[in-house]
């Protein structure tokens, strides 16, 4: 790690010297802070976290009265559809960085676009902890976005958090099966941005799990960007850095960084990372009355990977298995039609009672 | 026959009714030719197969082998998968009868007797010699006969018949059993049953079949036909070779196709339209349609195992190996048959009551032969069925002797004023 | 004239040779499908696998399981009506073939048909439940039925206070169908054969699985449609089959009850045959093949109808046509192949 990044900084420092300042980028996470572990449920395939609604059983008690406080009463039994969450997050790495709010005064642009590119609502609540609220109707890749921009000195950092957020529930059936591929990307929202391609064969059940080579790419106005600084960060602290290759490609194969028996191994556990791009153009641009020559892009995104399927499912166990059972029904069936070979002997007689 | 006195006798016996028998023969042939003008060209072969044939002269090559059955019950197509000649052998003749109340009690089935006294002077149809004889366990009397070997003189087979063909066991008691006469025959024939020879078999049999079905079809639709020689065609079934038999038959149906378009109907709109069912009538004993045929009527359906029971009902297999085909032939023997050996038999009241709406008849005669228990034991249950349904029904009982006519024919000719009554009422009111 | 001529031509028609490339279509539209962008919706009535990479649309099973899998209060709150919705939408797509979905479309039974042609052209015997196994054996495509729905349920709710299933109890009759394993495999796809040893849970699921699926090609080796007759796709069919459009309609007046019909069943239903009184004769096990219409010889004992339009009905010409078709019968026929040649004039 510690080469690559020494490399990189040497990069940065060639070309802007003066560019000093780390920035702590602000990140969409998944995961909720300690304090709202007991009022939030995770539900889907990729667990999203939504608030649990306060039932009439337990609307009286304290932690569902604190943060749900939208029409609590009369939402307990109509039911609308589920709003999710996501928290923000702001630190490089996982493991440090702090859940965070955003004094209501900062300038920041938070959109959510659907599937089909529309615009949706989302909104930011702030409370102790913050957090973006908003719900997923369609099926399909949502996009959310959280833009805010500073400057400082000639520079304007641009942090663009983003999130993809897959709505899809095998409840409603897998009619769009085949439109989990094409990706979604918005210039007229953000110049720069970074998309995970899709596999080949991706449906909406598509999982990234420990093994699995992830393609992410950088665009700049929609157009491939190369030379970006991409850096991953992994829940255990693990991380790596790269620059995207002239298609604006960048490669990461995710590893699981963690073992533990089978018998504790959960298939369904979420490994977190936590990406960051990097990119700075020199470009004359004003902000609030004041020139700035460069643009600092900063942008987040962050999923998760599951354990990898050869860690608890055994195809030579399945074949074993299945030959085993067909030659026992094989058998089964031979020893059954030999005894129907001996005909008037069906009909037999228990004479251990006297 | 160790002696030579028996030898002597049997030779006298089987003489005399030779000349009986052939009496017989073309007296009833005769009446059924010569008393009615309207002749169809298509019947003189099946008028030709009843002629007497001369003694050292057999319809059967002697190559093959040749397998008399005594029932409908006997798969045939087995028979002819095994490359042998097939016959049934019940006898309708009143000489033979008297052949075989010598060694048979008097007071059973004339059908019975007649049979085992053409068994035992070998008169059976075509001048058969059977190497076989197939003798299915249906009706007590002749299951009887099988146990008369030594004295008639040829070789039973008893092939065991369910009494009842409802359940799942006797479906699989019968299966079992015709599997068993296959051997048998297997054995008696020298020739293994082969998949392409019995498809081959029940392909010839539904082809008959296919003939017959549209040859009772084109009897539906208008009275073309008289019953007597309708039944005599069924009754050719018994001894002809198939292939001839169907051609026949195929060339009938032609010329009744004819008189169809035509409107050439051998009896007028008025006349009674019956049914008859109960004991089988089997040539020469004709007497029922003779006298219905002779008063004007007309028989439009027999309900006996000498006609439609024989041939209608159909195999269907659906994969053409032996594991299917041998269970499938077997199922036409036992499921649809209506022999009132089954108990119980109510397949046998709905086929009726069917038969009367297909073929339009205007009522039933039901025939029974003196001694014949379960026809006899089925007509109360019958009759009761189908006057409840409005048809009427006259049940009388005859004997192989011809000489009782009198009073049947004062009997049927009531009958048949009535129901002519009874149409004109109908045809009023309408 | 001519109306009465095409009727006939059907009657005529060899549907199992019809059925066949039906099944052929079906079989490829449903399992491979999705590679050309075609897509059915996902409460089918037939096993159309989502677990099959090509399939077009999924199996209303699969959609019941994921459906049920939720808290009584949510099933009793609007969220509930999307429940009824797809069962709608299952009922929309049953009641056009009713229990033909079966005979005619899944792609597990078209494979059932193909492991018996397999087997007879390999000349090996076929074997019938015998009249008591048969009775005690169809009970379990009910029992199956009731899991299904009562497992997801259990995973949510608490009943009688028994403790809740473990979650890995979700579409438990897809764990252990026979279609998850052996349909993909048709697409190349051979990542359903495998044992989950994430729990106990899934172990015995996923290896009972494995066990369905032998047991599958083996028993559909030596029994034809196995496993049509455990299948709890047609339970839930059977229990909406009177209100299907097309019927299997018998005129038990006209029966001879000869068995034809019961002996070419690929299932070996027997009341088709015995049932005299019944007037819809489509039972449980039923996939409407309509191999026993066709081989019924009395003039319309056995009819399907659309509403009340027969479409086939048993013919005897229909029935030595295809059973006994010998040159013979259908040279004496003159004035059919007459009409026909007048038919093709016009």
């Amino acid at each position: 790690m510690s080469r690559v990044l020494k490399n990189q900084i040497l990069i940065v420092f060639l070309f802007f010297s003066f560019q000093a300042v780390s920035q702590e980028p602000i990140w969409f996470s998944n995961q909720p802070p300690k304090s709202m572990e007991k009022v939030v449920k995770a539900s889907g395939m990729h667990r999203y976290y939504s608030l649990q609604r306060t039932s009439r059983k337990t609307k009286t008690t304290n932690n569902g009265k604190k943060y749900k406080k939208t029409k609590k009463g009369k939402t307990a039994y109509k039911r609308s559809a589920t709003k999710y969450v996501q928290w923000l997050r702001k630190g490089n790495s996982i493991k440090e960085a702090t859940y965070i709010c955003f004094p209501d005064s900062t300038n920041y642009r938070l959109k959510l676009m659907s599937p089909t590119g529309k615009e949706e609502p989302i909104s930011l609540e702030q409370n102790k902890t913050c957090y973006v609220k908003f719900e997923l109707n369609e099926e399909g890749y949502y996009n959310a976005y959280l833009i805010f921009k500073k400057g400082q000195q000639d520079t304007l950092y641009q942090n663009i958090a983003k999130a993809e957020l897959l709505s899809h529930s095998c409840r409603n059936g897998h009619h769009k099966k085949l439109e989990a591929r094409p990706v979604r990307y918005y210039p007229e929202i953000t110049d720069f941005e970074i998309i995970r391609l899709r596999h080949p064969h991706e449906d909406y059940h598509y999982f990234a799990s420990s093994g699995d080579t992830e393609t992410f790419k950088a665009l700049m106005n929609g157009k491939p960007l190369p030379g970006v600084k991409i850096t991953i960060n992994t829940e255990k602290g693990w991380s790596k850095t790269g620059f995207t290759d002239k298609n604006g490609e960048f490669k990461i194969q995710f590893l699981q960084d963690y073992f533990s028996n089978w018998q504790e191994l959960d298939k369904r556990k979420i490994h977190y990372y936590m990406l960051k791009a990097d990119y700075i153009q020199p470009k004359d641009i004003q902000y609030k009355n004041k020139d700035y020559k460069y643009v600092h892009y900063i942008l987040t995104m962050s999923d998760g990977y599951r354990p990898s399927r050869t860690m608890y499912a055994s195809m030579v166990w399945g074949l074993i298995v299945f030959l085993i059972a067909m030659i026992i029904s094989i058998a089964g069936i031979f020893i059954y039609k030999e005894r129907r070979k001996r005909p008037y002997k069906e009909i037999k007689f228990n004479e251990s009672n006297n | 026959m160790n002696n030579k006195i028996d030898i002597d006798r049997y030779n006298r016996v089987k003489k005399t009714t030779t000349i009986h028998y052939n009496m017989e023969v073309n007296q009833v042939l005769s009446e059924i030719i010569d008393d009615f003008p309207d002749k169809l060209n298509g019947m003189t072969y099946f008028y030709d197969r009843f002629r007497p044939i001369e003694k050292n002269k057999s319809l059967y090559p002697k190559e093959k082998k040749t397998i008399a059955s005594m029932c409908i019950h006997v798969p045939v197509e087995i028979i002819y998968a095994l490359g042998a000649s097939s016959v049934r052998i019940c006898s309708g003749a009143y000489s033979t009868d008297t052949a075989g109340a010598d060694f048979l009690p008097a007071k059973i089935c004339p059908l019975v007797k007649s049979t085992a006294g053409a068994i035992y002077l070998d008169m059976l149809p075509g001048n058969a010699n059977p190497d076989l004889i197939i003798n299915p366990t249906t009706c007590d009397q002749k299951k009887k006969i099988g146990e008369m070997e030594d004295e008639i003189g040829k070789e039973f087979y008893v092939l065991e018949v369910p009494p009842s063909k409802d359940s799942e066991e006797a479906r699989q008691y019968w299966h079992r059993s015709v599997k068993k006469m296959v051997k048998k025959l297997e054995s008696v024939t020298g020739n293994r049953l082969t998949r392409r020879k019995l498809k081959k078999s029940i392909k010839m049999i539904l082809t008959a079949q296919a003939e017959y079905r549209r040859f009772m079809k084109l009897r539906r639709k208008a009275p073309v036909i008289f019953g007597k020689d309708a039944q005599l065609i069924t009754n050719a079934y018994f001894f002809d070779n198939l292939n001839s038999w169907t051609e026949a038959l195929a060339t009938l149906n032609d010329e009744l196709e004819e008189r169809i378009a035509q409107k050439h109907h051998v009896v007028g709109p008025r006349a009674p339209r019956l049914l008859l069912t109960g004991s089988p009538s089997i040539f020469p004993n004709m007497r029922t349609h003779l006298l219905i045929e002779k008063l004007g009527g007309i028989v439009v359906y027999e309900e006996f195992c000498s006609s439609s029971r024989m041939l209608s009902d159909t195999v269907a297999v659906d994969e053409w190996f032996l594991y299917d085909m041998v269970p499938a032939v077997a199922d036409r023997y036992l499921k649809p048959n209506t022999c009132p050996n089954f108990t119980p038999n109510d397949d046998r009241i709905r086929k009726i009551l069917l038969a009367m709406k297909e073929y339009d008849a205007d009522g039933i005669v039901y025939q029974t032969f003196t001694g014949c228990q379960l026809y006899d034991l089925e007509s109360r249950k019958i009759g009761k069925e189908l006057e409840k349904a409005g048809y009427p029904v006259l049940n009388i009982e005859l004997d192989y002797n011809p000489k009782d006519s009198g009073q049947l024919t004062t009997r049927l000719e009531a009958f048949m004023e009535s129901i002519k009554d009874q149409k004109r009422t109908k045809r009023k009111k309408i | 004239m001519k109306k009465i001529n095409i009727k006939k031509y059907i009657n005529n028609a060899n549907v199992s040779r019809f059925r066949f490339w039906i099944q052929l279509i079906s079989f490829f539209i449903f399992v491979y499908g999705g590679y050309f962008f075609i897509e059915i919706g996902s409460r089918l009535p037939i096993f159309s696998c989502p677990y099959v990479p090509g399939s077009p649309g999924g199996c209303y099973l699969l959609g019941v399981q994921h459906e049920l899998n939720s808290t009584w209060h949510t099933i009793f709150s609007p969220r509930g009506i999307s429940i009824l919705k797809s069962l709608g939408i299952f009922l929309l797509f049953f009641i056009f073939l009713n229990k033909a979905w079966c005979g005619f479309v899944c792609p597990l039974g078209t494979l059932q048909d193909w492991i018996t042609r397999l087997r007879k052209s390999l000349g090996f015997s076929f074997t019938r439940y015998d009249e008591m196994s048969f009775k005690r054996l169809k009970v379990i495509k009910y029992i199956l039925l009731a899991l299904l729905i009562l497992i997801p349920l259990a995973i949510n709710n608490s009943f009688f206070g028994l403790p809740k299933l473990s979650h890995s109890m979700h579409t438990p009759f897809c764990k252990i169908c026979p279609a998850r394993t052996i349909l993909p495999l048709f697409n190349g796809d051979t990542s359903q054969i495998y044992i989950d040893f994430t729990d106990t849970t899934t172990i015995i699921l996923t290896s009972l699985g494995l066990m369905v699926a032998a047991l599958f090609l083996v028993g559909s080796f030596v029994k034809k449609r196995f496993f049509c007759f455990f299948c709890p796709m047609s339970a839930l069919q059977f229990l909406f089959s009177k209100i299907g459009l097309l019927r299997l309609i018998k005129n038990g007046d006209k029966c001879t009850r000869c068995g034809n019909c019961s002996r070419v069943c690929d299932v070996g239903i027997t009341e088709i045959a015995d049932d005299i009184l019944s007037k819809n004769i489509i039972k449980d096990d039923c996939m409407m093949c309509l191999k026993c219409v066709e081989a019924c010889p009395e003039e319309g004992a056995l009819k399907v109808k659309v509403l009340n339009f027969d479409i086939f009905s048993a013919t005897e010409e229909g029935f030595f046509k295809r059973y006994g078709g010998t040159s013979k019968f259908e040279t004496s026929n003159k004035d059919d192949v007459l009409n026909s040649n007048k038919n093709k004039d016009e």
